[in-house]
């Protein structure tokens, strides 16, 4: 059962990580960096979770939702696009935004 | 070209790759590929985590977050459109099921809210660098290869 649960989680979250990119990512990728940032915020907030709670929420769910191997090719073709000041800005924010979210949900729930 | 039922339709031969991914891209739509893909991806990535405890967890994750952006880097150098099938497959499901943002977030900050910066911040500057390198050099080892085929073909 928590094998169909995991899948199915896992699916959504991507689902949902397209479908913000299909909507905000035009000249920076801002949907990759409000995924990444919503996802991080919300397993920070979700930290006390054990078992299966955790594996669906945090490993499948938003384990899903985020991701890191677009947001390494984002900022690979944007310095190879020649915008390398936008490569450093959109990585600095993922770090700032999405580290500073999952620190202030720890923080939310204690 | 319509057909009627029980009659199969026409196969493109092999070699027609654009027929191909369409004939591909019309049976399966990109919904089905990106939840199919994270599907796999993540379970991966669950069944290396399951696997370690404590700092182990730590370097799965960085080796899996460095497969999967190798990965992506790897199929944009062979020129695949973000728009085709086995983009919305392999590098939005598998690649990004595989490879996990927030949970590399958590980790970081767990570290800095139990006074642990130092370790924090060679977390960060060792998957950024492991991550970003392993995109440029799988774009780059996809572009040699090809660069290799187009010189042998005559």
């Amino acid at each position: 059962m928590i094998a169909v649960l995991f899948v199915s989680t896992a699916g959504i979250g991507a689902l949902g990580r397209w479908l913000l990119a299909a909507r905000w990512n035009q000249r920076l990728p801002l949907g990759t960096l409000m995924a990444n940032t919503v996802a991080s915020f919300a397993v920070g907030v979700c930290n006390s979770l054990d078992g299966d709670a955790d594996i669906l929420i945090r490993v499948a769910l938003f384990g899903s939702f985020s991701t890191w191997s677009t947001l390494a090719f984002e900022i690979t073709r944007l310095a190879r696009d020649g915008r390398r000041p936008d490569a450093l800005l959109h990585l600095m924010s993922s770090l700032v935004l999405g580290i500073g979210a999952a620190w202030l949900g720890l923080r939310f729930v204690t | 070209m319509p057909t009627t039922p029980g009659q199969t339709e026409p196969v493109p031969p092999a070699s027609d790759v654009p027929a191909l991914q369409q004939r591909f891209a019309d049976r399966w739509p990109p919904t089905v590929l990106i939840a199919v893909g994270a599907m796999i991806g993540a379970s991966l990535r669950w069944w290396g985590e399951s696997a370690t405890t404590g700092d182990g967890r730590s370097v799965v994750l960085a080796a899996v977050n460095l497969i999967g952006a190798a990965l992506v880097g790897w199929l944009a150098g062979w020129g695949w459109e973000m728009s085709s099938p086995v983009w919305s497959f392999l590098v939005i499901g598998v690649a990004g099921g595989l490879t996990s943002f927030s949970s590399f977030a958590l980790d970081v900050a767990r570290r800095l809210d139990h006074g642990s910066p130092g370790t924090a911040l060679g977390l960060v500057v060792f998957t950024v660098t492991v991550t970003i390198i392993g995109s440029l050099l799988g774009h780059r080892a996809a572009v040699m290869v090809q660069a290799d085929r187009t010189r042998e073909s005559p």
